[in-house]
């Protein structure tokens, strides 16, 4: 137990003591002398919040508020509740219809046996599947839970329906965990929270299958998705509190998917990204229920001058999965026994994996991620060469990139200054392109004399051709 | 008035069948306490007041969706509490005159009796709620339910639907930031 476990433990201790047993701060604390000296103060302020319990509100408002509340309620009356209370027509009508089909006797007492034991036997079941609901991990119910959640899933009529159902069993995975985690087992922890994720990719996939959705029920979809993974991300960060310091590192990799599921709903559906969200490239390998890239460890939404961040027992790697990497090239935790050539080099070997062999040594160069400096404009044209393609000759209808990618060769010197581009304006700028001056005056013109003399610049006569006012 | 739990039960389910009486008691039993909770959260007394009301309301109408789970009936109304509070501090956002020190003080003294004891109360109380304010919301609610209202960590648990180990968490880093904030004042002042 680290030292502000213990803290907590000791001030609770104390607190319930004199809060709940009308115990003594000081006698508490005597039983710890090295905490005293930052318990104490904390204590008494407790002591001077219970103080507060006195408080109430003024007179005048609570008569007044009486008063109110008896008039809301004789304005609003509510029908008492009562069990299942046959109507008065139909109370006569049971047993008319009974004494239509009674059966002999023999076979009325065989069917009374049978309705009572298929009565115990759905009564028996719905109390099993009922007593499972708070099944956790190791306990015999728990599969049947498991089990009762498929059903539902499989019974489920359309895909939001889907949606909500995988929402609300990611919600019992967490509570699962919660449960699970005071028990210390890291391997049945682990198991909860992927069983959640998985619960969360069932959603994020259904989002991303447009085919069965409509596009409100899309929009929906995704607020109702980014609402529960921010309650989602407030309860895994308890938990993160709550864990073994062994387990810090995999509850902030845990937390740090979340983050980018969010980012993922968000590129989804094109919404612009808050400020304060970085574009993290995803690391979530694509068939583990368990991340298998840890990151480093992520600030805590509560942050307090004396929370001191957990030290991580092994250092964490620096490696994490550009959006770029191509599929087939291996991420960990698989190891080739040789690595492809084809394949990019990592700037950093993760932890996990074993040391290259020896006379592969780990490269020093930047990451291979291209540091494209040319954005390819949208209007690009289709026939045009982009990055990494480098043409011999660069085509005469391509329009000139305004910044050459880094892995091209230099720009050819025949190239260096850009032509032009094509007005399409008919405008000319050279005088020697003017369209030749009409021989006849356009009908539709104003007749000449009718115009005020242009002012011409440079020149004190018009041009030859204007016609005499 | 409900001395025990099974007691409470009955006024609860005699409430929920339209028993008037029966959520009158339960009204006059738990109007301090959801008072008390509500006041420090929003500082000001007549935002108190008419939440504390609000919470009432509420609680009479949504009365036939309850359902007895283990825990007290404060817990729900507790709910109701922090529901409504959140939903006054997002309209607060909004240009809402803020009142002054002044007034507020004339408020608490006007709401008390004249003795002097609970005129240092309502000072104390006002101080204490302008630190508890600056805390983060779960931490209020802990401070609140815990130190002020009495409650145990199974009770505040499930009000906040957090585990007892985060509830004490959240106890621990609540008091130490606002014994932090109220040394800063002290040193302000």
């Amino acid at each position: 137990m680290d030292e502000r476990t213990r803290l907590e433990a000791i001030l609770d201790e104390c607190v319930t003591a004199v809060l709940e047993r009308g115990g003594n701060a000081h006698d508490c604390l005597a039983h710890y002398p090295e905490q005293r000296a930052v318990l104490e103060p904390l204590l008494h302020l407790g002591m001077r919040l219970q103080g507060m319990r006195n408080l109430q509100p003024a007179p005048t408002f609570r008569g007044v508020a009486a008063v109110r509340m008896q008039n809301l309620i004789a304005a609003h009356p509510r029908q008492p509740v009562h069990a299942w209370d046959p109507p008065a027509a139909a109370a006569s009508f049971w047993p008319k219809l009974g004494m239509l089909f009674a059966p002999p006797r023999r076979r009325r007492a065989v069917a009374t046996a049978l309705a009572i034991f298929v009565s115990l036997w759905l009564l028996v079941g719905s109390l099993t599947v009922y007593a499972a609901r708070d099944a956790v991990p190791g306990e015999m119910l728990y599969p049947l839970k498991r089990t009762t959640e498929q059903v539902q899933i499989n019974l489920a009529t359309d895909e939001m329906r889907i949606a909500r159902l995988h929402l609300m069993f990611a919600g019992r995975r967490l509570q699962e965990t919660a449960a699970l985690l005071p028990t210390n087992q890291e391997a049945a922890v682990k198991d909860a929270v992927g069983a959640y994720q998985d619960e969360m990719d069932a959603v994020l996939g259904l989002l991303e299958q447009t085919t069965f959705l409509t596009s409100q029920e899309q929009e929906t979809l995704a607020q109702l998705l980014l609402s529960h993974l921010d309650q989602y991300q407030t309860q895994i960060d308890d938990l993160q509190v709550q864990a073994l310091p062994t387990m810090q590192p995999f509850f902030a990799a845990v937390l740090t998917t979340s983050r980018q599921d969010r980012i993922r709903v968000f590129s989804l559906m094109g919404y612009e990204l808050p400020p304060e969200e970085t574009a993290v490239p995803i690391t979530r390998p694509t068939n583990t229920a368990t991340p298998t890239v840890t990151v480093t460890s992520t600030v805590t939404p509560e942050p307090t001058p004396t929370a001191t961040p957990v030290p991580s027992q092994t250092p964490t790697p620096q490696w994490q999965i550009p959006s770029w990497w191509p599929p087939e090239c291996p991420v960990p935790p698989d190891w080739p026994e040789i690595w492809p050539e084809d394949c990019p080099i990592p700037t950093a070997w993760p932890e996990d994996w074993p040391e290259p062999p020896g006379g592969w040594p780990v490269p020093s160069l930047p990451t291979l991620l291209p540091t494209i400096t040319w954005m390819i404009p949208s209007d690009w044209p289709e026939q045009c060469p982009i990055p990494p393609d480098w043409p011999p000759t660069w085509p005469e209808d391509c329009p000139i990139p305004t910044a050459w990618p880094s892995d091209w060769p230099e720009l050819p010197e025949e190239w260096s200054t850009p032509p032009p581009p094509p007005s399409d304006d008919g405008w000319v700028d050279s005088p020697d392109e003017l369209p030749p001056p009409p021989t006849e005056w356009p009908e539709e013109f104003p007749p000449p004399e009718s115009w005020p003399t242009p002012s011409f610049d440079n020149d004190d006569e018009p041009p030859p051709w204007w016609p005499n006012p | 008035m409900p001395d025990s739990y099974v007691d409470e039960q009955t006024l609860v389910e005699c409430a929920k069948a339209g028993d008037a009486e029966a959520f009158g008691e339960l009204y006059q039993h738990y109007l301090d306490a959801i008072y008390r909770y509500i006041y420090f959260r929003v500082e000001i007394v007549q935002d108190a007041e008419d939440l504390t009301e609000q919470v009432f309301l509420r609680a009479w109408e949504a009365l036939p969706d309850y359902k007895q789970c283990g825990y007290p009936f404060s817990s729900w109304l507790y709910r109701i509490a922090h529901n409504i509070t959140v939903d006054y501090h997002r309209r607060k956002r909004q240009s809402v005159p803020i009142p002054t020190i002044e007034q507020e003080q004339e408020k608490l003294h006007s709401a008390v009796s004249s003795s002097l004891q609970q005129v240092i109360q309502a000072e104390e109380a006002q101080m204490l709620a302008g630190a508890i304010a600056q805390l983060p919301e779960a931490q209020q609610q802990v401070i609140i339910l815990r130190f002020v209202e009495g409650l145990n960590h199974d009770v505040i648990a499930n009000i906040l639907d957090k585990s007892n180990g985060a509830c004490r968490t959240l106890q621990y880093r609540a008091l130490t930031t606002l014994s932090q904030l109220l040394t800063e004042e002290r040193e302000v002042a």
